[in-house]
């Protein structure tokens, strides 16, 4: 698990411009979270910037957002071109809408007290098993 | 007062496409007469994009797929760049389609499983396949390509791919009509179990790329229920075995290994200052320099040549004195 966090913040510095310190700063002991995936613990440790207008937000803005990647962003600032997104259009671009709900604010969608929810952080904990070790 | 003529255009609900598998789906339509086709109009201009998206979108099962894509012709005209909005029901499920008959071919190019026949002329393999979509024209050709030299038949219930000099498509065939695999099964069974790895194995991954649709043709299938089961009794058994002998040769690596990375007394003056140098950070020097460069020669020789400073030769390449520019001055003293 503690490989697929590395691979996943070198993803980010590569991809989403995040710089090394973005990703270490508030990890304790200095590893990285193995509950949650780099991206979604930075946005935590940085609520007051969300949520994010889908409608407006610059594309280095909206690749901050957990649950939207390289490709889904891509599609979101050449469909709202033409089209505002609303909820449903997002659905439809996104892989898990419950991911990016609480970070974005489209016509019809305020994410309205999830954002400082203290139980957020538990909603969004990773739900897959813990990995075990092959030679404990 | 001019009368306009209007162009009728008929809205996405108002056609119905119909396909040759008009008699399975039992439609009213195939007994009435087809009516009288208007003369074309203003021609309609599309992208390349939508093309290569009809072309694919064309191959899919799905029986309203003219359907849909006649009303995208229809978007299109009043939004010549509806393609774009990916956030719309209709383009997702257009994209959605293509892409299944994308991954269907790819699937065909992994899962074909040719067997052999002898014939007087010279060998011919014969496969049988079961594809999702009327993928079978878009496949040909990786096959044609991939084995060049063959003379070969893939089978499939729409149609059958015949390669035997020129490429063609024969009538459909059925599954008796293929031989069966034979040895060549057992020697996929062995394959298969010799690179499964049980201390690997992830079900969900397995499955995404190995559908269970197409394990009814792969007959080294049949043994992965058994080794899944067994698969973590296997894992515990490689956990629990003791550490196998170390190969020929290991020991000596590893002896020189460790004693490269114990550090040791500095032998005399000469390598501790050495070493001093090579860890110098006195000067801001250290930040931008490759190498140092040290001397060379007998400590006891009787006398010392003293250069300025390094040039880029000595300090980026060879770290050496004698080596660059004044070094070869020096060498072609008597």
């Amino acid at each position: 698990m503690r490989e697929h966090r590395l691979y996943q913040a070198d993803w980010l510095m590569r991809y989403y411009g995040f710089a090394a310190e973005e990703i270490v700063d508030g990890a304790s002991d200095g590893m990285l979270d193995l509950e949650r995936d780099p991206k979604l613990a930075w946005a935590l440790r940085n609520r007051a910037l969300f949520p994010i207008d889908v409608n407006r937000a610059p594309r280095e803005t909206l690749l901050r957002v957990p649950g939207l990647g390289a490709r889904v962003v891509k599609r979101i600032l050449t469909a709202r071109r033409h089209v505002a997104l609303r909820i449903d259009d997002l659905a439809r671009l996104v892989h898990s809408l419950d991911a990016v709900r609480p970070f974005v604010v489209t016509p019809d969608w305020r994410p309205t007290g999830l954002i400082d929810s203290a139980s957020l952080v538990g909603k969004l904990a990773s739900r897959g098993s813990r990995q075990l070790d092959l030679f404990a | 007062m001019r009368a306009q003529q209007r162009r009728k255009t008929w809205g996405a609900d108002a056609i119905r496409f119909v396909t040759g598998n008009a008699e399975k789906e039992n439609d009213l339509f195939s007994e009435q007469e087809a009516p009288e086709l208007p003369t074309i109009g203003a021609a309609l201009r599309v992208s390349p994009r939508f093309l290569d998206l009809a072309d694919l979108v064309c191959r899919h099962k799905e029986p309203t797929r003219y359907n849909l894509l006649y009303a995208a012709l229809l978007r299109l005209r009043e939004t010549p760049r509806f393609l774009e909005i990916a956030s719309d029901p209709l383009v997702r499920r257009l994209e959605d389609m293509a892409r299944a008959v994308r991954r269907d071919c790819h699937k065909m190019t992994a899962f074909v499983r040719f067997r052999e026949i002898e014939a007087p002329d010279g060998a011919r393999f014969v496969a049988w396949f079961e594809p999702s979509h009327y993928i079978e024209e878009l496949a040909a050709p990786f096959f044609v390509d991939r084995f060049a030299s063959m003379q070969f038949a893939i089978l499939t219930p729409r149609t059958s791919i015949l390669r035997d000099g020129t490429l063609r498509f024969g009538p459909g065939a059925r599954r008796d009509d293929a031989p069966p695999l034979g040895d060549f099964a057992g020697a996929w069974d062995v394959y298969y179990r010799s690179i499964f790895n049980p201390a690997r194995l992830m079900k969900r991954a397995m499955l995404k790329e190995m559908p269970k649709k197409y394990w009814a043709n792969l007959p080294e299938t049949r043994q992965i229920a058994a080794m899944s089961s067994a698969a973590h009794l296997r894992e515990d058994q490689m956990v629990a075995a003791p550490a196998a002998k170390a190969e020929h040769g290991v020991a000596r690596v590893a002896a020189r290994f460790a004693e490269a990375r114990t550090p040791r007394e500095p032998a005399d003056a000469y390598e501790a200052l050495l070493r001093e140098a090579k860890a110098c950070r006195l000067c801001s020097l250290a930040d931008c320099a490759t190498q140092i460069v040290f001397g060379e020669g007998p400590m006891q020789a009787r006398a010392i040549f003293v250069g300025e400073q390094p040039g880029d030769q000595e300090e980026v390449r060879l770290g050496g004195v004698d080596e660059g520019f004044q070094g070869l001055r020096l060498g072609r003293c008597p």
